[in-house]
């Protein structure tokens, strides 16, 4: 019982191992998509200013 | 016409607003004609977006050129960060800005006449529109600040008369003149101002942790307000730790449990942010913390295993 134990632990961990190993999926990349390149970045706070004479 | 943009432009980060061209407050004319580009007769109104970057004067076909002016600013990148918030002190208005400066150049006043402005509008049909600058202090950047750099800096107004108070709101710039001691100005970022407050996000956080696991970490708090503002932080449980206990705001305070105090079960913590400031703010926000400690971590049980000792 324990030898099969740990055995199985050893797959187990095999099996882990391989999934720790692979590559993280960064994003999906869609060419010629019209999203922002970053996505969140804040954006310019536009301040128009009008000098005028008050009537 | 400033009025009907604004309606068509409310649902974007566009503010208008509208000086008094006989009575000129701050630096904010000298922005124009800076980027008007010489002297000479020029004729009302004079309008202009981030400080002169672009102007106009005139009788122009308004609503085109004043949008395609306010458009072709929108799809600019800001150069910086702008934030700010203002308080009431007596009849005055007092805004707090921290700029970050987002340029590839150093910010200075000797070296591009770099300069922190907040501009007080009342939202009140005073002049032509409904949105007139009553106030706009501003401080000349005194200090060499790096790209990537930060300078914070307190502007207030003098003591406003014949205002409405409930419709009083600031918002606060910094410009620079992207050619050096001359040329027209630009604009790096504004940011609107609101009333000085302490906040502290999330409100609260929870955690699961298991026995024999050596995780501490159970999330990070967020503290945001006025510059001036020193924080302490304190809790009410011994199992639980800010790290740092003190500091400055902006700041990120990462929350931990210490393990050894900590018991088994369903736990329930505060932490109590106090945060003052030498010229009398003062705010407490508390954030509650749920850590619930079980059994031993276990990637490989199943349902029938028995496994007496954690595996590494």
């Amino acid at each position: 019982m324990r030898v099969w134990m740990v055995v199985r632990a050893a797959i187990e961990l095999g099996v882990a191992g391989m999934i720790a190993a692979a590559p993280a999926r960064v994003a999906d990349v869609t060419p010629g998509s019209a999203e922002p390149a970053v996505s969140g970045a804040p954006a310019r706070l536009v301040l128009f200013e009008d000098f005028t004479r008050p009537t | 016409m400033v009025d009907q943009l604004a309606v068509e432009y409310a649902d974007q980060p566009v503010l208008f607003l509208e000086n008094d061209v006989d009575r000129p407050l701050g630096r904010r004319l000298d922005r124009w004609w800076a980027g008007y580009g010489s002297s000479g007769s020029v004729y009302l109104p004079l309008s202009m977006a981030s400080s002169g970057h672009v102007v106009s004067n005139g009788s122009v076909a308004f609503h085109s050129v004043y949008a395609r002016l306010v458009d072709g600013e929108l799809v600019r990148p800001p150069e910086g960060e702008v934030d700010a918030y203002s308080r009431r002190v007596g009849n005055a208005v007092r805004v707090y800005v921290r700029v970050v400066n987002g340029t590839g150049v150093a910010l200075s006043a000797a070296a591009n006449a770099a300069t922190v402005h907040a501009l007080v509008w009342e939202d009140k049909q005073v002049g032509v529109t409904g949105r007139m600058i009553r106030a706009a202090p501003f401080a000349t950047i005194d200090a060499v600040v790096a790209p990537v750099g930060s300078y914070a800096v307190t502007l207030e107004t003098a003591a406003l008369a014949g205002v409405d108070w409930d419709k009083l709101h600031a918002v606060a710039l910094v410009d620079y003149r992207p050619a050096g001691a001359t040329g027209p100005f630009d604009m790096l970022q504004a940011g609107l101002a609101p009333a000085s407050d302490l906040s502290a996000t999330p409100a609260s956080l929870a955690v699961k942790l298991h026995l024999g696991s050596p995780e501490e970490r159970v999330g990070t708090v967020a503290l945001r307000g006025p510059y001036v503002l020193s924080w302490t932080a304190s809790t009410d449980a011994l199992w639980l730790a800010v790290t740092p206990g003190t500091g400055a705001v902006p700041a990120d305070a990462t929350v931990r449990v210490v393990r050894d105090r900590l018991p088994t079960g369903v736990q329930l913590g505060h932490i109590t942010f106090t945060a003052t400031s030498a010229d009398g703010l003062s705010f407490t926000r508390t954030v509650d913390v749920t850590v619930e400690l079980t059994g031993p971590a276990s990637r490989f049980r199943r349902r029938g295993a028995v496994r007496r000792t954690p595996l590494p």
